[in-house]
């Protein structure tokens, strides 16, 4: 069952960002100029916290939902495609995005990087909502905004990158469903559930009349939409690393040796669901996209 | 013998020079574990500085984070009963391998088998151990302890054997000769015989299992229970954006260790030497 | 009497035994079975024969493991080994207040390796490159931790931190064993400081110097805490120690097979690697 969803763009000290200029990047040729402009000013414009290597994963993920197709690994696995090609994009951008971050973002992890940003020391920081408390702890005055990371050249392209975050699940062999049902009950009362997402900056599952937080006010018409996808690791097995391998990118900037070895290690570590999966459709033919 | 009394200044001057890369880190320990956030500059000064106030309150926070007290009693039980049980268990098989050992096949592979757990790395035991004492029941501090006195088994036997070697066997017979049976005669005559090496076992345990993080985190990660390392370990993220509160945290979790240590250090000293050098 | 005793000795040793053999012996043996299958810790599994080992020797991750634990060891060993020989020959001249030195040098050993890590990475991270920035030594500015090709450095500097300890305990029981009427005919001879070392002191202390070495390797091969405190692995993945990448891998992973045939190649490594030094510090110790 799940219970709530969050969304992942980047994080905006309104503050900063409004002294200056009043307009949101809609496109990544926009975005870029924002960011040179911000670095004109001296300000430095994103904060990384790369020590940590799950935190590569953000800015990626939000744009792998503009830049790559969304059943990406199915295409692999089918072998109609590899990720040296529908990353590749992908890949060369996020390199795109480092010079305007600190001089050193992979001495620096999560929790250095949200107080950094809680502390006025970048503009922007790219990750999802779900940092918004861990960022108000540090500050409790600093007022956020969020929007969606345009990846693409046109503003039709950009797409919120959004998934599951919370998800309750009752195992079939529970002695005591009755008393876990109560429990999920509880939590999805509109009240109570209306309480989690304004502390965790989320959204919620449950069709109902909810005041989704102000900080996501942002993303607001791309929720109210449906325009959003999936998060592109939710289909990376957790063996392959990808969040190190990302790091290990980001520090060497090789996009072939990147690309090639997430091709071989896909291979490798999905093998068995691959064998499986053709094996299936070889037997009932492939069930459509 | 001439009585020479001029000390040997380089090396005195060296040792104090290189007792500074010792005090330094524990220093900055202190020093950040009482001050607040807005006294951490990156300046010098900022650093070296002492708190403006020797106020306990990161202690305090810290200690309701971790559960301290909880995490600190669990740890202080498994060593202890480790220890206990370690003392116990591995002299008497010492003393049963050592004493049958020149006579029969059975007990000198018995010996040679246990002996020969010392080279089995942990690394390989982990896996198998997290499903087989879940599978056992044994995923708590229970199944923990036993672990460690199966793990500490091949190196406490040899030292216990080491030492027995040189207990005269002229005791046993003549406890024997009274009329006394062989268990009694152990536990009345040889247990308190190695009370040496009973030191040497019980503080090298010890030291090892105050300390271990990889076997309370493999085991017992998922019992809702935690030792003061796996504490240390669980709730870092925790204190993510306030470095006080952490160090006041790893202060917290060496002063046990530092008060054993002062309290006892020349019988740690010494058994540690006996230990390494047999 | 005899029966009794033999009755009792069989009555002590049975249950022990089987202690030992269901907790060291029946999981070496399961870890080995699992090494051959594709188990991720739960579910069904399969039977896929040596293609963990194949894998193992064409991952690029594991070789970078294996180099870098190896790489570690040694490394830290020399150093360990080294400073804890001039520190053993200082604690043991003629100085003032020498329990009091030994004592203090003692304490970093029992100190707990994780919280250790911890305030070595905030000293890596934060103190570290602010002297540097003072005194302006460029090399250090930045965190040593973030650099994939000098992290190690931060992780031997904590491991060598803890270990001189340790290691100066056993060369001071060492040096303590040479009776004074050795370096008494030395000084007849007129033999002084490198010459009184190298041919006095030195092969006396040979045995303390091959148990230091296999001790040593054995344990930075198993290096694990550090790890966790320092780095994570990274960055970069260059400091996946072995321990490390079986736990990390194999336990969160859900790489419970393949990790397995890790852990049984570097069961054989370590075994390997301490016959090998027995063999040869018995052999040295003869010639002497």
């Amino acid at each position: 069952m799940p219970l709530v969803a969050n969304p992942a763009g980047y994080l905006n000290n309104t503050e900063m960002y409004h002294q200056h200029r009043s307009e949101i990047p809609q496109t990544w040729e926009e975005l870029l100029a924002l960011c040179e402009q911000i670095k004109a000013e001296g300000i430095l414009p994103f904060y990384f916290g790369f020590k940590d290597t799950w935190t590569c994963l953000a800015p990626w993920n939000s744009m792998a939902v503009e830049l790559a197709p969304a059943n990406t690994a199915k295409l692999v696995n089918q072998g109609q495609t590899t990720f040296a090609v529908e990353y590749r994009e992908l890949a060369e951008k996020y390199l795109q995005l480092l010079p305007y971050g600190p001089d050193d973002p992979f001495a620096y992890g999560y929790n250095d990087a949200c107080t950094a940003f809680a502390r006025g020391e970048s503009a922007m920081y790219p990750i999802g909502s779900y940092a918004a408390p861990q960022i108000l702890s540090v500050n409790p005055d600093l007022v956020l905004d969020s929007f969606v990371m345009p990846a693409c050249s046109s503003a039709e392209g950009n797409v919120l990158n959004s998934g599951i975050d919370l998800l309750f699940a009752v195992s079939a062999d529970c002695e005591n469903k009755e008393a876990a049902y109560e429990v999920l009950d509880f939590l999805l009362a509109d009240e109570n559930l209306q309480q989690y997402i304004d502390a965790q900056t989320a959204i919620p599952c449950k069709d109902g009349d909810f005041t989704l937080p102000a900080i996501l006010d942002g993303m607001l018409e791309y929720i109210q939409a449906g325009k959003m996808l999936d998060y592109q690791d939710h289909y990376y097995p957790s063996e392959m690393a990808v969040d190190a391998q990302l790091q290990t990118y980001l520090i060497q900037q090789d996009t072939d040796a990147f690309l090639a070895k997430f091709d071989t290690d896909w291979l490798r570590y999905n093998r068995d669901i691959i064998r499986m999966a053709q094996e299936y459709e070889a037997a009932h033919g492939s069930a459509g996209q | 013998m001439k009585a020479r009394q001029k000390y040997n200044t380089g090396a005195l001057i060296l040792l104090i020079l290189g007792l500074s890369t010792i005090i330094f880190p524990l220093y900055m320990t202190v020093v950040i574990a009482f001050k607040q956030p807005s006294e951490m500059t990156n300046s010098i000064s900022g650093i070296l500085s002492l708190p403006q106030h020797w106020s306990l309150d990161n202690f305090r926070e810290a200690m309701r984070v971790t559960d301290f007290w909880r995490s600190l009693a669990n740890s202080a039980v498994i060593t202890v009963l480790t220890v206990v049980l370690s003392n116990v268990i591995h002299s008497l098989i010492a003393y049963v391998l050592v004493s049958s050992n020149a006579h029969s096949r059975f007990y000198s592979f018995v010996y040679l088998f246990i002996v020969s757990g010392m080279f089995v790395p942990f690394a390989i035991l982990m896996m198998p151990l997290a499903k087989q004492t879940a599978e056992m029941h044994l995923a708590n501090w229970a199944g923990v302890i036993l672990l460690y006195v199966v793990f500490y088994m091949p190196m406490n036997v040899l030292l216990y054997s080491g030492y027995l070697v040189n207990v005269p066997m002229a005791l046993e017979e003549a406890a024997r000769v009274d009329g006394a049976t062989t268990w009694r005669t152990y536990w009345r005559i040889i247990f308190p015989v190695m009370k040496p090496m009973h030191a040497t076992v019980a503080i090298i345990t010890a030291l090892a299992v105050w300390n271990d993080v990889m076997t309370p985190l493999v085991i017992m990660a998922g019992s809702g229970q935690n030792t003061l390392p796996l504490a240390q370990l669980n709730f870092q993220t925790q204190f993510g954006t306030n470095y006080n509160l952490a160090f006041a945290s790893y202060l917290l979790s060496l002063i046990p260790i530092l008060i054993f240590y002062l309290v006892c250090q020349r019988q740690i000293l010494s058994g540690v030497m006996n230990g390494a050098v047999k | 009497m005899k029966d009794e005793k033999k009755r009792t000795y069989l009555l002590i040793t049975i249950p022990i035994l089987a202690l030992f053999i269901c907790f060291n012996t029946i999981p070496l043996l399961r870890g080995v079975y699992y090494s051959f299958t594709n188990f991720r810790g739960f579910g069904s599994y399969d039977w896929v024969g040596l293609r963990n080992y194949i894998d193992l020797f064409t991952d690029a991750r594991v070789g970078k493991s294996y180099w870098f634990t190896f790489k570690l060891a040694v490394v830290t060993t020399v150093v360990v080994n080294v400073i804890s020989m001039l520190m053993a020959l200082a604690l043991n001249s003629r100085i003032p207040a020498k329990s009091f030195f030994r004592g203090a040098y003692f304490l970093p050993n029992i100190l707990g390796s994780l919280v250790v890590g911890y305030i070595f990475n905030y000293f890596f991270t934060y103190i570290l490159p602010a002297f540097a920035q003072m005194v302006g030594i460029d090399a250090l500015k930045s965190s040593l931790l973030s650099n994939p090709s000098a992290a190690w450095i931060g992780v031997m500097i904590v491991c060598a931190w803890q270990a001189i300890a340790m290691t100066t305990i056993i060369y001071i029981s060492g040096l303590q064993t040479i009776p004074a009427d050795v370096y008494e005919a030395g000084d007849i001879d007129g033999a002084t400081g490198w010459k009184k070392f190298r041919y006095l002191t030195f092969p006396l202390i040979v045995p303390f110097f091959s148990i230091n070495m296999v001790l040593s390797i054995k344990n930075f091969l198993m290096v694990f805490d550090q790890i966790v405190a320092l780095t994570k692995g990274g960055p970069a993945q260059s400091t996946e120690s072995i321990s490390y990448l079986i736990y990390n891998n194999g336990m969160s992973g859900g790489q419970f097979g393949f990790q397995s045939a890790n852990a049984v190649i570097f069961f054989i490594v370590i075994v390997a690697i301490s016959a090998a030094q027995m063999k040869l510090s018995s052999r040295k110790e003869e010639q002497l």
